[in-house]
């Protein structure tokens, strides 16, 4: 595996997948971070794991999936949206917010945060300019 | 990043949404917070935390403001409760000391303000006559009023007691109307008045015959002035007929009956003599008689034998339109269709007697008179010859 592949797949609790760009999908650090086969392992569970198996880093590099047992299917593919909407506005500036259904705001905020834990400090910096 | 992070936009959605959240699950208090700063009311607040305890844990700050925001002097009256869970209870303890202390002051209020109506509303006993400061006036006869100052006592004590009794009489007339002028001035009225002016009907001037005659002239005018309401005899038929008036349509009736069989006995082939029917006549009532005579000349003439007027038949003429009684049977028998149609006449009203004339002209019998034209002969006569007059131009050879 040398070359990574173009693109990778995200499962949902209720097994939803969807197959996104590595690009857009790395927005979030924590799938960034899943599926970058030179991170290494640091979490208890884990570990087991990959001494039981191979040490290249998690599984979800080796197999460019990542399963989220805690986002449900519809949640997940705004996810996905947003990712790519993202992409699309890379260049743009002052672009309008995304449609999101408020049935689905809080699902999403909750989302949104584990995806982007890895950097609790940006999380709340930006959580703190918003308010 | 142009595009602001999902979380960020998921938290603008939520504060959108912000009514209709209830409930918030297991997010974490850090993740609601801007949402849950931008609620009004603190019973949402509550209900959102009952559904998701954890909130409450965290969620101090936030009520500590609603105290500050609602409850006046929030700051001082600030209570800390031992569980931090319980800061609602703190929030609505103070709330309602301070509804209570509302309450309490409207009450104060209420009674200051009825006690003062109750106050109004007393009777106070006064005197009948109130002793009131007698006015001065400040000028009398365009000079400055100082006699209250002078007369204080009111009554001056001199050697002329009846002076000195006008004097205070005065004096207290004026105190009491200095706007009116007292008998001091003018003097007392003694009931002789200067007569400047004599009365009108002992003026020289005064011309007895003219009064007359203006008055007269006064009466005129007033007579011709007011309305002039005129008597108009009606001869109407009124509704119910009495007794006389009954009895004098069958007299009529009875006159006008005699009178046809004069005539229809003068025109029939029996005929009486002239004298006869004249002699006949003459024993009906008096005030018939001169219509009776009036028609002696006529009968006369139409005893001839030129025209049977009795037998022509009466020109059509549409019947009247009041109801007609049909006549009796003694009249039919005798009658010709002719005469017939006259005893219907009868029938009718009785008309004024002024046009007891013209039915001399009509075929013989009174009643409504029948216009001359009527009279000329239609049927079963001989047509007088006419000449035939030219009331043209006679054409002339010449003329065109």
């Amino acid at each position: 595996m040398a070359t990574l592949s173009q693109f990778v797949t995200l499962v949902s609790s209720d097994d939803f997948s969807f197959i996104v760009l590595r690009s857009a999908a790395c927005l979030s650090g924590v799938i960034r971070r899943m599926l970058d086969p030179a991170c290494i392992i640091f979490s208890h569970a884990s570990l087991l794991y990959s001494v039981l198996t191979l040490t290249d880093g998690f599984v979800e590099a080796r197999t460019n999936t990542c399963h989220f047992e805690n986002i449900s299917g519809m949640v997940l593919e705004k996810v996905c949206e947003y990712m790519y909407y993202n992409e699309k506005h890379r260049d743009g500036k002052d672009v309008p917010d995304m449609d999101i259904p408020p049935e689905l705001c809080l699902e999403l905020l909750m989302a949104s945060d584990y995806l982007d834990s890895a950097c609790p400090s940006l999380l709340h910096m930006a959580l703190l300019t918003a308010a | 990043m142009p595009v602001s992070s999902l979380a960020l936009m998921a938290q603008r959605a939520a504060i959108r949404t912000l009514p209709r959240i209830e409930d918030v699950g297991d997010t974490p208090y850090e993740l609601l917070e801007p949402i849950l700063r931008r609620i009004d009311n603190p019973d949402h607040l509550l209900k959102i935390e009952t559904n998701s305890p954890h909130i409450a844990d965290k969620s101090a700050p936030l009520w500590q403001a609603f105290i500050i925001r609602d409850i006046p002097d929030g700051k001082t009256k600030m209570l800390y409760p031992k569980n931090p869970r319980s800061w609602h209870k703190v929030y609505r303890k103070l709330r309602k000391e301070e509804e209570a202390k509302k309450q309490s002051a409207e009450d104060a209020l209420k009674r200051t303000l009825l006690g003062l109506k109750e106050e109004k509303g007393s009777t106070m006993f006064v005197n009948k006559v109130i002793a009131r400061p007698a006015k001065q006036a400040m000028f009398v006869d365009g000079v400055l009023n100082t006699r209250g100052q002078q007369h204080a006592a009111g009554v001056s004590t001199s050697a002329r007691p009846l002076q000195a009794i006008k004097r205070s009489v005065v004096a207290r007339a004026q105190q009491q109307k200095p706007h009116m002028q007292t008998f001091a001035k003018i003097g007392v009225p003694s009931g002789k008045t200067q007569i400047l002016v004599a009365p009108k009907s002992m003026r020289p001037d005064y011309n007895n015959e003219v009064t007359a005659a203006a008055k007269r002239a006064a009466e005129a005018i007033k007579k011709i002035a007011e309305p002039k309401t005129e008597i108009r005899k009606v001869f109407a038929p009124m509704g119910k007929r009495s007794a006389t008036d009954t009895a004098l349509d069958a007299a009529r009736l009875q006159q006008m009956r005699e009178r046809e069989q004069r005539l229809r006995n003068l025109t029939q082939p029996g005929r009486k003599t002239v004298a006869e029917s004249s002699a006949a006549r003459t024993p009906t009532s008096t005030h018939t008689s001169t219509h009776s005579v009036a028609r002696a000349s006529p009968s006369v003439e139409s005893s001839t034998p030129k025209r049977d007027i009795l037998l022509a038949k009466p020109p059509p003429r549409p019947l009247p339109r009041y109801p007609i009684a049909l006549p009796s049977p003694a009249s039919t028998a005798a009658d010709s269709p002719g005469a017939q149609y006259q005893s219907d006449h009868l029938q009718l009203p009785p008309s004024p007697p002024t046009t007891a004339s013209s039915p001399g002209l009509s075929l013989g019998i009174g009643g409504r008179s029948m216009s001359p034209a009527v009279v000329s002969p239609k049927t079963g006569t001989q047509p007088k010859r006419k000449r035939q007059v030219d009331i043209f131009m006679p054409v002339k050879k010449g003329r065109v």
